[in-house]
């Protein structure tokens, strides 16, 4: 059978001396609790976040819908000499 | 408040009521059980004091689902294992341990181990320990967890499956899986020595 090394790695390892309980650092609870309060705020402000979340949705959707509705024109660019020339013609010929 | 025993139940209720002295409270009596679990599962580029940092973050901002069911003591320590398990995921590299990367103390351990010699010298139970710890450092997350508490810590398996919520047959297999890994491994180095 072979010899199980991670066995008798593992107890020697156990045997090392415990390390002394640690001391916390000085402004450490007050880091936690600042990360705290700024996790709390960020909560409170939800409400707004959402809100302004949804108006940027909403006015995102305006923008392609009009983009979409106007394609056509966008399309197409600058009108050429003979169409202006026509609809001169044309708005001459109107009562 | 070092030294005087802190009224859990009390205090989880002002910190509930957002009361910073309780939180505060809580962060120094809380602080030596989230340091040890954090020390003995630290990550390789992960300080330990930004990782116990996270814990208490995690703790403060889930501390409204916490029920009561189980002390508050073992709830924080899975919240701290759970962490210490991300942060360890997050580590992609596990580089296999070469005979080259030991330092003389670890190559000297692995040849004491090796021959069954046991020393009462504290520097070599320290050398083991450092070497174990390298050791489970090629091991995937889970199974270096498993392993740190089983065989370095000595839990029951009952301890770990309550302290990360794997049953207790996925534990063991994981667990007999990871040996072998290490003793091939351990095997392997030995034959690198005496090449």
């Amino acid at each position: 059978m072979k010899p199980d090394y991670w066995k008798r790695l593992a107890d020697t390892a156990r045997r090392a001396p415990v390390e002394p309980a640690p001391e916390m650092p000085f402004g450490f609870d007050t880091r936690v609790i600042a990360g705290w309060q700024a996790h709390r705020e960020g909560e409170e402000a939800l409400p707004w976040a959402r809100l302004l979340r949804g108006a940027l949705v909403c006015a995102s959707l305006i923008m392609l819908l009009s983009l979409a509705m106007n394609f056509q024109s966008l399309k197409e660019g600058d009108p050429g000499p003979v169409t202006i020339a026509d609809s001169a013609i044309r708005m001459s010929l109107l009562p | 408040m070092p030294g005087a025993s802190l009224d859990m139940v009390a205090c989880l209720e002002r910190v509930r009521q957002s009361d910073e002295e309780a939180a505060r409270a809580l962060v120094c009596e809380l602080y030596p059980l989230v340091m040890k679990i954090v020390r003995s599962h630290l990550p390789r580029r992960t300080d330990e004091e930004d990782l116990a940092q996270m814990v208490f973050a995690k703790i403060f901002v889930h501390i409204e689902q916490y029920s009561g069911a189980v002390p508050f003591e073992h709830w924080v320590s899975r919240v701290a294992v759970n962490t210490c398990l991300n942060q360890l995921r997050s580590e992609k590299c596990r580089p296999e341990l070469r005979w080259a990367d030991l330092n003389p103390d670890e190559a000297e351990t692995v040849e004491k181990v090796a021959a069954r010699a046991k020393g009462p010298d504290p520097a070599e139970h320290l050398a083991a320990r450092e070497l174990a710890h390298k050791m489970l450092e090629t091991l995937s997350p889970k199974d270096r967890l498993i392993l740190t508490m089983l065989d370095l810590e000595e839990r029951s398996v009952e301890e770990i499956r309550k302290l990360t919520g794997w049953n207790a047959s996925l534990i063991k297999v994981r667990a007999f899986r990871a040996r072998l890994k290490l003793r091939k491994q351990f095997a392997k180095m030995l034959k690198e020595e005496h090449r």
